[in-house]
């Protein structure tokens, strides 16, 4: 059996922001993706490391796709998340799920 | 807007970057979003791409080198460099107390030299923003016997010239006064400039709206016409672009309204009466014939220099067309010449030699600073000779060693560089609200100059303070410090460190003295009696101008009725006027003879400051009578014209008898001729620098009324509140606007302002550089006493004397002090002879001050060796014996 990756708790956020933009998942928009969604600012660099970090444990691939002409013939990264990185996401959000179980009331909403 | 970032920051994130495997599409996005961003904010994308690429390029390389420095030797350089940055920051974060303490002092000290190059380069190097700057010129009237070096021109010179003259053109003169401005809004009083010559083309550069006045309607008769200034523009007309057309009256007159003319060039005449400090109109002057053959001088011209010609081929023109003219207007033009210089020394010359003083004194702070720094580092070189010899062991070349050292005192100099620049900023909004008038001070601000000059800056404080420490720790042989424990290069190191010390001592003097001259200098200026009591009295302008105000007569009667109505007022002492207070900035000076005399030959007059004041004046400004009477209430227009004279010109004229009963004669339009009747102190009318040195002439107001008149109001206590004045002058004429407020005491404060900035600065610095070096001696001293513990305990335990030891470790410190105050003392000498021209009072070799300046550095110095020899001498012998 594949080792299965603990994520962190920003790299989490990286991988389902993957998953939700399907097809225009590049990294500005995977960031403002994150940004919406937790109400926090994202640094670029925080973001670049770890999408690097994530591809290098195989958690994440990319493909090149063509860009507007500022990017002088230098494709676009769209990324999609690896069986690995969907298999490690999955044990993160049943532990988070096992977890929050009964504590809705206190948790509140979760949207 | 360009689509693309900042081409410096996008190369300066592809190299922070390197060749990692993502760094083109980071760029590349980069780049995407800079495009959107640029489309709605096109100023704010490039700021906030600079912030991203630092942001970015930082993390990048302190996060991934940590792998990569320990995985090999990599022969990359820019590897070696990263490397290098990465230990060094590692190195300094370990002792975060005494590296913020050095990134201060040199981030202090590099903010207070960037904001004084700040003041340099915003108004010395900066040109001068009109057209062809460089090629602007001055020319004015020269009168050397009498030292008027750069005096005003009369219109008949100034037409010859501009008719005759060949190797300049746009040939303009201008004049600044101060008109009511009525109709459409609040009457006020605004400044005017009156030119004649194409002003415009000569300034270079376009209306902001509408368009300027040309040579056509600078004629006799020529179309009422004004251009505004954009000041006005926004704040009478809100900055409406159909301004144009629109008619205002200045003082009584319509005039219509032709063009706005930008702020940036505005053109501050440096002749002025009347002035109110700001230009909001300018007028054609349409002199006529008659007009133009005035020979009185009160323009001021400016030209420019025609393509190729060089300053000295003009002025030798100049001078050679003065010369034929002499020969025509002997009248005119004996002992007259003529003077060019460039527009540029006329607008900035005052300033410039304060200015280079205040930058030396900084850049002498740098220097102890530095030298302040580079001690601390040599210390800490010589505590971790442990760890250096290690590495040395260990295989680490000599080169690698100095390398890694002088890494740090780079990653110092660049923190303090980062300070430096956030301090100076602020430095420079705060220079701004405290600096005294400086001319072209609104436009200081950060330039691609002041950013070289800081980077500049940044490595010479590396270099400075890496340097002595990077040599310190290459030169350590392996064996030595295992055997020997390095006892030859401690004894070098030692020696480094006191010669860095003795430079901060000496500089120190330097300053000290520097500042301690100009605070007596400033002393003087404020204790020497001006001849008149400033205190309590309030000074308002206001201008008799108009059809009403035609007759000399008229406006006698409404200042008369004014000055009753607030002489009447609760609180006031006396009211008075005159045509101009003392240090106001206003002269009127003219030629005159006495009857008495032979009349001498032509151009060999006697020259005499003009005043018109009323009868009171002197009472209200307490100017002492010595001799015969004051101007009197009896003095009134009809009976014969008397004047009152100065202790001065009253000598200089009559040596050896009374001046009272004495006839002069005056040429003011027409020819006054009057008796002596007062001869009164002296005041120091252009402050307290000037000397008095030729007669001053005050004529009764009432019996010749000039348009312009400064009231003089006295309070019984304290400075006269000014709005019941402003509403007497309301119920005498409520078209007439009061401006130019002022009190005597500001305006005596305004005269010492430059004096006090130079001083508080000099004064400021020189504590910052004492303070450095007192820290320096300390620090030499304390561990000198630290090293030679072993060796005072031994002494102790063999029976010395605790005083004994003290006196021993003083006598240490003074053989470190002692040269550094004679070398000092030769350089303060030296030096001071640039003071000559700001001290006042005192000579720029001043015994007292210097003598005052050793000793308060000896004291600081005293002090700074005191502590530790006492600490030492307090040691109980055991322990230090044990002392490593």
């Amino acid at each position: 059996m594949a080792r299965i990756h603990a994520l962190g708790d920003f790299e989490q956020l990286v991988v389902l922001a993957i998953l939700r933009l399907e097809a225009k998942a590049f990294a500005p928009d995977i960031r403002r993706a994150i940004e919406t969604a937790a109400n926090r600012p994202v640094s670029r660099g925080a973001l670049y490391a770890t999408l690097d970090r994530l591809e290098a444990k195989g958690l994440l691939a990319w493909r090149p796709e063509p860009g507007s002409s500022v990017r002088a013939g230098i494709p676009r990264r769209r990324f999609w998340v690896t069986a690995a990185g969907l298999r490690a996401v999955k044990r993160s959000y049943r532990a988070v799920a096992t977890l929050a179980r009964g504590l809705e009331g206190r948790l509140g909403s979760a949207s | 807007m360009s689509r693309y970032p900042p081409r410096l920051a996008e190369r300066l994130l592809a190299a922070a970057l390197g060749d990692h495997p993502a760094a083109p599409y980071v760029l590349a996005d980069l780049r995407e979003e800079f495009a959107a961003l640029s489309a709605a904010h096109s100023r704010r994308a490039a700021w906030w791409y600079w912030w991203e690429a630092i942001g970015l390029g930082l993390r990048h390389a302190l996060t991934r080198p940590r792998r990569k420095a320990s995985a090999s030797r990599s022969s990359n350089f820019g590897d070696l460099m990263r490397t290098d940055f990465v230990l060094a920051l590692r190195s300094l974060t370990r002792r975060p107390a005494i590296t913020a303490a050095i990134v201060l002092t040199i981030g202090g000290a590099l903010a207070a030299t960037s904001v004084a190059f700040s003041l340099v380069n915003g108004i010395l190097l900066r040109p001068l923003p009109f057209g062809t700057p460089e090629r602007l010129v001055s020319i004015w009237e020269r009168f050397a016997e009498r030292g008027a070096d750069k005096n005003v021109v009369s219109p008949a010179n100034y037409y010859a010239w501009r008719r005759e003259l060949k190797l300049v053109e746009d040939l303009t003169a201008v004049f600044e006064t101060s008109a009511a401005l009525t109709g459409d809004g609040d009457p006020e009083q605004v400044g005017v400039v009156l030119s004649a010559g194409p002003l415009f083309s000569l300034l270079g550069g376009a209306p902001l709206v509408g368009r300027f006045y040309g040579a056509a309607e600078d004629v006799d008769g020529g179309p009422a016409v004004a251009v505004i200034s954009e000041q006005l523009w926004r704040r009478r007309f809100g900055a409406d672009p159909a301004v144009v057309g629109r008619t205002i009256i200045v003082n009584g007159t319509k005039r219509e309204i032709i063009g706005v003319l930008p702020r940036r060039l505005d053109f501050a005449p440096v002749n002025s009466w009347g002035a109110v400090g700001s230009r909001d109109l300018y007028l054609p002057l349409q002199y006529g014939p008659a007009a133009r053959s005035v020979t009185g001088r009160f323009l001021q011209v400016v030209a420019r220099l025609a393509p190729g010609a060089t300053l000295a081929a003009a002025g030798q023109e100049a001078t050679a067309l003065v010369d034929r003219l002499r020969v025509e207007f002997p009248d005119r033009l004996t002992g007259w010449g003529v003077n060019l210089v460039t527009l540029r020394s006329d607008l900035v010359g005052d300033v410039e030699t304060p200015l280079a003083i205040v930058f030396a004194a900084v850049a002498l702070v740098l220097l102890v600073a530095c030298a302040n720094v580079a001690n601390l580092l040599m210390a800490r070189a010589t505590e971790r000779r442990g760890e250096l010899t290690v590495r040395a062991a260990l295989g680490a070349s000599r080169f690698d060693l100095a390398r890694q050292v002088f890494g740090e005192s780079m990653v110092l100099a660049l923190l303090g560089g980062i300070v430096g620049v956030g301090l100076s900023v602020w430095g420079i909004a705060a220079l701004v609200g405290a600096a005294p008038d400086l001319p072209r001070l609104d436009q200081l601000g950060v330039d691609g100059r002041l950013v070289g000059f800081l980077v500049l800056g940044t490595v010479v404080v590396a270099v400075a303070i890496g340097v002595g420490p990077a040599v310190e720790s290459s030169g350590r042989d392996v064996g030595g410090w295992f055997t020997q424990r390095g006892a030859v290069g401690d004894r070098r190191a030692n020696r480094a460190r006191r010669v860095l010390v003795g430079v901060q001592v000496a500089f120190s003097l330097v300053l000290v003295v520097g500042a301690g001259l100009l605070v007596r200098s400033l002393a003087n200026r404020l204790t020497i009696d001006l001849g008149f009591d400033p205190e309590n009295v309030v000074t308002a302008q206001v201008s008799l101008r108009g059809e009403k105000y035609r007759e000399a007569s008229a406006r006698g009667a409404a200042v008369e009725a004014v000055l009753e109505r607030v002489a009447a007022l609760p609180g006031i002492a006396i009211a008075s006027g005159a045509s101009s207070v003392p240090m106001s900035d206003k002269n009127q000076a003219t030629s005159f003879v006495a009857l008495d005399r032979p009349r001498p030959p032509a151009g060999q007059f006697p020259v005499a400051d003009v005043r018109f004041v009323h009868h009171a004046y002197f009472a209200a400004m307490r100017i002492g009578v010595r001799e015969g009477r004051s101007l009197a209430e009896t003095d009134r227009p009809g009976v014969p014209l008397v004047v009152a004279i100065n202790a001065t010109g009253a000598r200089q004229l009559w040596p050896n008898e009374s001046a009272i009963g004495k006839r002069i004669e005056m040429e003011w339009g027409d020819t006054l001729r009057a008796e002596i009747v007062g001869v009164v102190d002296d005041v120091r009318l252009a402050g307290p620098d000037q000397p008095v040195e030729r007669a001053t002439l005050y004529w009764e107001y009432r019996q010749l009324g000039v348009p312009d008149l400064t009231l003089v109001v006295r309070g019984e206590r304290g400075v006269p509140d000014v709005a019941p004045v402003r509403r007497a002058l309301a119920e005498v004429d409520p078209n007439l606007p009061l401006y130019g407020v002022r009190s005597m005491e500001g305006l005596r404060a305004d005269t010492v302002a430059q004096a006090r900035f130079l001083t508080a600065s000099l004064t400021l610095f020189s504590i910052l550089a004492l303070g450095l070096a007192a820290l320096g001696v300390y620090g030499v001293m304390a561990y000198g006493v630290q090293q030679r513990s072993r060796e005072i305990g031994v002494r102790l335990a063999l029976g010395a004397d605790r005083s004994a030891v003290v006196r021993m470790l003083l006598s240490e410190g003074a053989r470190v002090v002692g040269p550094a105050l004679a070398v000092g003392l030769v350089a303060a000498l030296l030096l001071s002879r640039f003071l000559r021209g700001v001290v006042f009072g005192v000579t720029a070799t001043d015994p007292v001050t210097v003598v005052g300046a050793l000793l308060i550095i000896a004291l600081v110095a005293l002090g700074a060796c005191w502590f530790p020899a006492r600490r030492a001498s307090a040691i109980p012998p055991a322990e230090a014996i044990r002392t490593d």
